[in-house]
């Protein structure tokens, strides 16, 4: 539920892809091979329900330059010390595109070549939209910040 | 290498979990058990189809089977059926006893005439094709053969008594079950006689005295001598006696070979089934694709191996025809500025107020893309085919056929939606253009138009056994189809 939760913008919709994913699960149990982790595999197919489910608002990606200035001056002490939810708030309030970038990348570990391959976009996109979100995210942490003033 | 950023929120979310609600598993067991009851009702929907059609075939051909027993006839494609050899083939020196021949081995029962009709040829009459024109059955040919080319002399005291020939010989048949070995029954126009083996088939004539005016219009249209009948031909109305005048109607006969050629063209309907996991991506193809009217055209090559089967091969072209039409709605991400105001009680400085702007994204920004393109899947088949003959009146012919088509070429022009509901063109994935192999099934009424040439109204249908797709695990495509074809079949 966390990892859907990561990926929509509402419980409900975490729940219904969670439900979605599950059907997956069941109806798929028998070509799990058993080479790697059951939860991992588990774990893909909610993110991979969650990116399909999310297509459905499509979004536009749209190539631009590379920002390799996002965290100068940002203060990582703020991340440390706010709680989960107030963090998964933040990322449920990013665009489709930055969201599902952000997750994969810094949270589910995946390469940019390989959001490229699962988002049909290409990695040069991926890694634009990834420098993007965190700027977004900062930004929307800033307000936080500030909130907590 | 990611930085310290990342390592947070990886941290933060690693054990991260919240407490879905209560009848989330209820419903993903209800959505499950749906599922299954849907698959159970297919396959039941699938045994009821399958057990209907055999049930059909069986009862087809049990009808055909007793039809060719109790009347000792066979009615095929062609006018009159000749079996190529005869069990015990007799010397042919004489027409008239050639003929005897044909009628004693004809008597050896209804088992001698399954056996022979095994091995047919046909022949045809050209001219006027008569409804009640009776064909002639399990005969044998070489008995036939030699009295067409040995018509009897009119040196044997009788005259030209073998006129009508032809028609004599396609109306001899078995009378009742054949259970008489040396008697048979001879038929010429409304006459029948019984004989035997003794019989002098010479002196048995169609008489001008006993045609009826319907029966002289449904001779074989052999031009007869205009030297009238003496008196005493016209008065004799003794079988054994009678003449008429009209030279052998060989040329009037028609030897069609076992081949024939056929082409066809359609307009039908043509869709595709998509499988896939997503159940939503399904719909999404659906909602973006209809069918459009689709064509086919067949030329095809016929070998008659039996009266009531043949096999069939040659080119198929399909093109497949649909409207794909699709609308999405692009947010763009573009960035804003936003005023916020501030209270903040101090315990000492008391209430501040202050307002202050943010630059936000902004995904509320919409633009519609609307794309709309004829998609057309054209296909280059060779079909496999066999036919059978269900039922014949007449000049009319019931058939149905069955095999598959081998497709030798495939192109896919236009867009789809993939599963990541972007739009690409079917020239960027991976596809089939050799081996897509497709069942094939038809039911045509064919109706014969002159003995060589006939015109069919072939509906067919096709199944795509294999996905065009090539290598895609996220969804399969299979076409089917269903065209209303027109042909003209042509023996040769």
């Amino acid at each position: 539920m966390g990892v859907s939760m990561r990926y929509c913008n509402s419980k409900m919709e975490a729940e219904d892809v969670l439900q979605d994913a599950f059907i997956k699960v069941f109806n798929k149990i028998k070509t799990f091979k058993n080479q790697g982790s059951f939860e991992g595999w588990i774990r893909k197919i909610v993110v991979f329900t969650a990116l399909k489910s999310n297509d459905k608002r499509i979004r536009k990606f749209e190539p631009g330059s590379l920002d390799t200035t996002p965290e100068q001056g940002f203060d990582s002490s703020i991340i440390s010390n706010m709680e989960a939810n107030s963090l998964l708030t933040v990322i449920q309030e990013l665009p489709e595109g930055y969201k599902a970038v952000f997750n994969l990348y810094a949270i589910e570990g995946y390469s940019h070549k390989e959001i490229g391959e699962m988002l049909e976009i290409t990695d040069v996109t991926s890694r634009t939209q990834y420098s993007r979100a965190k700027q977004s995210l900062m930004k929307l942490l800033a307000k936080y910040g500030i909130q907590r003033i | 290498m990611k930085n310290k950023i990342e390592n947070i929120f990886k941290e933060k979310f690693d054990r991260f979990e919240t407490t879905p609600s209560a009848g989330l598993f209820d419903a993903i067991q209800a959505k499950r058990a749906k599922k299954k009851r849907a698959i159970w009702l297919w396959a039941g929907a699938a045994l009821l189809v399958c057990v209907g059609s055999l049930a059909t075939i069986s009862l087809s051909h049990t009808k055909q089977d007793l039809a060719v027993e109790s009347q000792n006839t066979t009615s095929i494609y062609d006018r009159v059926d000749i079996p190529q050899e005869s069990k015990q083939p007799k010397e042919v020196d004489n027409s008239d006893k050639s003929m005897m021949s044909a009628v004693e081995n004809e008597n050896d029962g209804t088992s001698a005439i399954k056996k022979s009709s095994q091995k047919r040829q046909n022949l045809d009459v050209e001219g006027p094709q008569e409804s009640n024109y009776t064909p002639l059955a399990n005969r044998n040919l070489k008995s036939i053969k030699g009295v067409i080319e040995q018509p009897p002399k009119s040196d044997q005291g009788q005259g030209n008594k073998s006129n009508d020939w032809a028609s004599l010989f396609a109306n001899i048949t078995a009378n009742g079950k054949l259970n008489d070995k040396d008697k048979a029954t001879l038929y010429l126009g409304n006459k029948q006689k019984t004989v035997d083996k003794d019989f002098d088939i010479s002196t048995f004539q169609n008489g001008s005295d006993e045609k009826t005016e319907k029966q002289k219009n449904l001779s074989l249209d052999v031009p007869q001598k205009s030297e009238p009948n003496t008196s005493d031909e016209q008065n004799n109305t003794d079988p054994n006696t009678e003449g008429a005048n009209s030279p052998l109607p060989t040329s009037k006969l028609v030897a069609l070979s076992k081949w024939r050629i056929q082409a066809s063209a359609g307009l039908g309907y043509a869709s595709r089934v998509i499988q896939a996991s997503d159940a939503d991506y399904i719909s999404a193809r659906n909602g973006t694709e209809s069918p459009q009217l689709s064509n086919q055209i067949n030329l095809i090559g016929i070998y008659q191996f039996s009266p009531k089967w043949n096999v069939q091969t040659g080119l198929n072209f399909t093109q497949r025809k649909e409207m794909m039409s699709h609308s999405e709605t692009v947010y763009t991400i573009e960035m804003k500025e936003v005023s916020y105001q501030e209270v903040v009680i101090h315990p000492v400085l008391g209430t501040i107020e202050r307002t202050y702007t943010e630059t936000i994204p902004d995904t509320t920004a919409v633009v519609t893309n609307a794309t709309s393109t004829i998609n057309t899947f054209t296909s280059y088949n060779v079909p496999l085919v066999a036919e059978r003959l269900l039922v014949n009146k007449n000049d009319w012919n019931l058939l149905a056929k069955a095999g598959v088509l081998v497709s030798i070429n495939n192109v896919q022009n236009g867009q789809l939606l993939k599963p990541n509901n972007t739009l690409t063109n079917y020239a960027n994935l991976p596809s089939r253009s050799l081996g897509v192999n497709n069942l094939l099934f038809g039911l045509g009424a064919q109706y014969r138009i002159t003995p060589r040439v006939s015109i069919l109204a072939y509906p067919q249908g096709y199944v795509q056994l294999n996905s065009a797709l090539r290598d895609n695990t996220e969804f399969s495509q299979k076409d089917w189809g269903i065209f209303t074809n027109i042909a003209l079949r042509i023996g040769l």
